[in-house]
């Protein structure tokens, strides 16, 4: 075997149930075939993770959903750390990490990513990935230090904290007085009560947020884990030189007129821009625009509350604007002081989505969900769902248990205290409605029924994000198709309908392969791991990409096709992960309102989107894709 | 403020800032009276002149004296159609238009 560079060549497995670990080694081929991150990630999923009988389409029915929605909070479903080979390295933006499992909100893919020194310290310590399976019998937290070895403790002392206080607390313990801590992913109340859509938390509040990761680690009773590995056991580059200038080269690149409006105003400048082109998400989707758009929009965030900019571990961007509301004096009518990570979709999310125009509310909401390890966008979305639902008297008379504990108030659009006593109910899953919500809007619509699934804005049960789909069209087809779910991270399709390239508000039979491409270009992105935001300051992505493959593995033969068929094949491999869980033709489809309702205001008022428009659009995907006309793909894939 | 009418039938476009754009300019908006055959790139001369602060951030100056988008931003007309960066023909702009200049990166 030739001599790996950019790679360990193994991962480290870990059993909680009886405590044993090893090592398995990871093929080249497979590390060459899927990258690392998402790509690799996928990989181990069908490794650690498949089915116990090779299913092709038989496994779920309605009726067994809520069975294997819970099938994924029992010991055998995995939770995958996973690296890149270019983590360790000085390339901006690459110090990133996957985690992958099976979701309890979707049942299908899990596919998230975080910014972490965690990502360089899980490679040291693990390998190219840390394989956690089983079930502690008791609150566990997980040590792996410069040894390798993991070490499974008690942690019932943390159990109840919220993120921040969990990372700290175990920094603080593990601190053996050396310049370098350990580096710590958590959950919070939220994942310890297997809330679907609860999140990991690392550095102080960043989240892998989508698909109920927080859940699996919660079922796993593993409230954290600490990792600090060796620097010696950082795998060599294979061309050191030539990776150090090129990451010379693009950090230059990425402080330039490309990343600007990231480094200067964050993603939060979206809400007034998706506002005027009438696709903000507002008031559960019944609108796409918001009156009070502006009072939170990032332009005016700027001017009216104190805001600084933050960067992830080993970025030169910057992205990150945490925002201060409130007074350190809490006395007479001082508000207590809160910071929070702003980003779009937390603020669309907590903000319009829910109806609320105070920046202060959204702000304090989006604090209380990462406190809580819970994912904004979800939350958001079985916010809105309820509201609209409890309006059309569906839910009875729901109150919001209010901060006491006392029976409080009662659902309505725009009130921002409300949300954030329910967000507290849904993380702690406490009362009727607290519980029924952390279910998440599929199972909770399923539940309430009387039409409600209609309007539970969500596809394969996962949440929409911040961007209307019947005004922009290419992104339709990536919700209803992305195998996560309706996430508009892992099909980056709406830079289409940000451009002359298409018209946004029509379809056409492009749409299916622009969808495929601009997936393939997000599945290579997250599996090198490369943050999107970088995405413009390439000169050639798949050139400059397979060039930097080349200097850190050493693979001379690897070029810009090799990746592309890479990110393809990523593609298919998530497709049949999700195919051996029961997937269906009618799995890729869009809610109900928006598939029936004309949009009703803005500049695109009176466009919808007809379900025989998004089946065209899908068929074309489809054949983009060389699947078959049900959208099946071969699963022989797998062994590829 | 107003540009200088040109010839022909005038009308007045808003030029509507976004992001950046906005910040930079200090407003969120500026009405300009142009001919009704003004190609973009003369829209966008007539800005750089009401709003000196966009030149060098969201508007850029070429050797040959006329004012484009920069690199980062895009155009959008009345909020429905992306404009060409490119685009160099008169555009036939009538009362009540406007022209959005925006980020050309959507993510978040
Ligand atoms: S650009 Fe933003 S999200 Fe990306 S790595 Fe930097 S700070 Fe993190």
């Amino acid at each position: 075997m030739s001599a790996l560079y950019g790679y360990r060549g193994f991962a480290t497995v870990v059993d909680l149930t009886t405590g044993e670990y090893r090592r398995d080694p990871i093929p080249q081929q497979a590390l060459r075939s899927t990258i690392g991150g998402i790509g690799l990630g996928t990989w181990l999923l069908h490794r650690y993770g498949s089915p116990p009988v090779d299913h092709d389409g038989d496994l779920l029915s309605d009726d067994n959903r809520k069975q294997l929605l819970d099938a994924a909070l029992e010991p055998a479903n995995p939770l995958i750390f996973v690296t890149s080979p270019l983590v360790g390295t000085r390339l901006t933006t690459s110090s990133k990490f996957a985690v992958m499992t099976r979701s309890p909100l979707t049942g299908f893919i899990a596919d998230g990513l975080s910014s972490s020194h965690l990502a360089v310290e899980l490679k040291r310590a693990c390998g190219d990935a840390l394989v956690i399976t089983g079930r502690s019998q008791y609150a566990a937290l997980l040590h792996i230090d410069a040894d390798g070895v993991p070490r499974i403790t008690p942690a019932a002392h943390l159990m109840g904290l919220s993120t921040m206080d969990t990372e700290s607390a175990v920094k603080q313990e593990l601190d053996d007085g050396s310049r370098r801590p350990v580096r710590v992913a958590c959950i919070g109340p939220a994942g310890e009560n297997l809330v679907r859509f609860a999140s990991i938390a690392n550095d102080g509040g960043r989240q892998a947020g989508r698909c109920g990761p927080g859940a699996v680690m919660g079922s796993k009773h593993l409230k954290a884990i600490a990792v600090r590995g060796n620097p010696e056991s950082d795998p060599p580059i294979a061309d050191p030189m030539a990776l150090r200038a090129y990451a010379r080269d693009l950090s230059r690149r990425s402080l330039g007129a490309a990343t600007a409006k990231y480094r200067e105003l964050g993603t939060i400048a979206n809400v007034s821009v998706f506002n005027r082109l009438g696709t903000l998400p507002t008031r559960n989707f019944q609108q796409s625009t918001f009156e009070g758009a502006e009072a939170v929009s990032g332009e005016a965030l700027h001017q009216t509350r104190a805001t600084r900019s933050a960067h992830c571990a080993n970025c030169t961007i910057g992205c990150e604007k945490i925002v201060t509301v409130g007074t350190k004096d809490t006395g007479a009518n001082g508000a207590r002081e809160v910071s929070a990570r702003l980003e779009y979709e937390s603020l669309f999310a907590l903000g319009p989505l829910v109806g609320v125009g105070d920046p202060d509310a959204v702000i304090r909401a989006v604090r209380r969900c990462d406190e809580l390890g819970l994912d904004t966008i979800s939350a958001g979305g079985v916010i809105a769902w309820a509201i609209e639902t409890a309006e059309r008297g569906l839910l009875g008379n729901p109150q919001v248990a209010d901060d006491d504990g006392s029976a409080g108030r009662s659902l309505n659009f725009g009130d921002g205290a409300a949300v954030i006593d329910l967000l507290d109910d849904i993380g702690h899953r406490r009362g009727p409605l607290g519980n029924l919500l952390a279910e998440g809007s599929r199972l909770a619509a399923e539940r309430v029924a009387g039409g409600s699934e209609s309007w539970a804005m969500q596809v394969k049960g996962l949440e929409m994000p911040g961007y209307e789909p019947r005004s922009l069209k290419t992104l339709a087809l990536g919700l209803a198709t992305t195998p996560r779910g309706a996430c508009h991270n892992r099909t980056s399709a709406y830079d289409a309908d940000f451009s002359p390239e298409v018209d946004r508000l029509a379809v056409d039979d492009q749409r299916g392969k622009i969808a495929a491409d601009s997936e393939d270009f997000a599945a290579a992105l997250d599996s090198l791991i490369w943050c999107k935001f970088l995405r413009r300051a390439f000169s050639d992505f798949w050139e400059d990409s397979a060039a930097v493959y080349r200097m850190v593995t050493g693979w001379e033969d690897f070029d810009a096709d090799e990746l592309r068929r890479a990110a393809a094949h990523i593609a298919d491999l998530k497709k049949a992960y999700n195919q051996r869980w029961g997937w269906r033709r009618s799995d890729d489809t869009l809610p109900g309102r928006t598939l029936n309702e004309p949009l009703a205001d803005g500049v695109a008022a009176g466009v919808g989107l007809t379900s025989a428009e998004l089946d065209a659009m899908i068929a074309d995907y489809y054949r983009a894709r060389g699947w078959s006309a049900e959208g099946r793909v071969d699963l022989a894939v797998i062994a590829l | 403020m107003k540009s200088a009418a040109p010839n022909g039938v005038s009308v007045v476009v808003t030029v509507e800032l976004f992001g950046l754009a906005r910040v930079r300019a200090g407003v969120s908006s500026v009405c300009l009276t142009v001919d009704a055959q003004t190609p973009v790139t003369e829209l966008l001369g007539a800005l750089a002149q009401e709003c000196p602060d966009l030149v060098g951030s969201a508007l850029c100056l070429s050797d040959r004296g006329t004012i484009s988008v920069a690199d980062g931003y895009a155009l959008n007309r009345n909020g429905l159609a992306f404009l060409s960066p490119e685009i160099e023909a008169p555009l036939d702009w009538a009362p009540g238009d406007s022209l959005l200049l925006l980020s050309n990166q959507a993510g978040g």
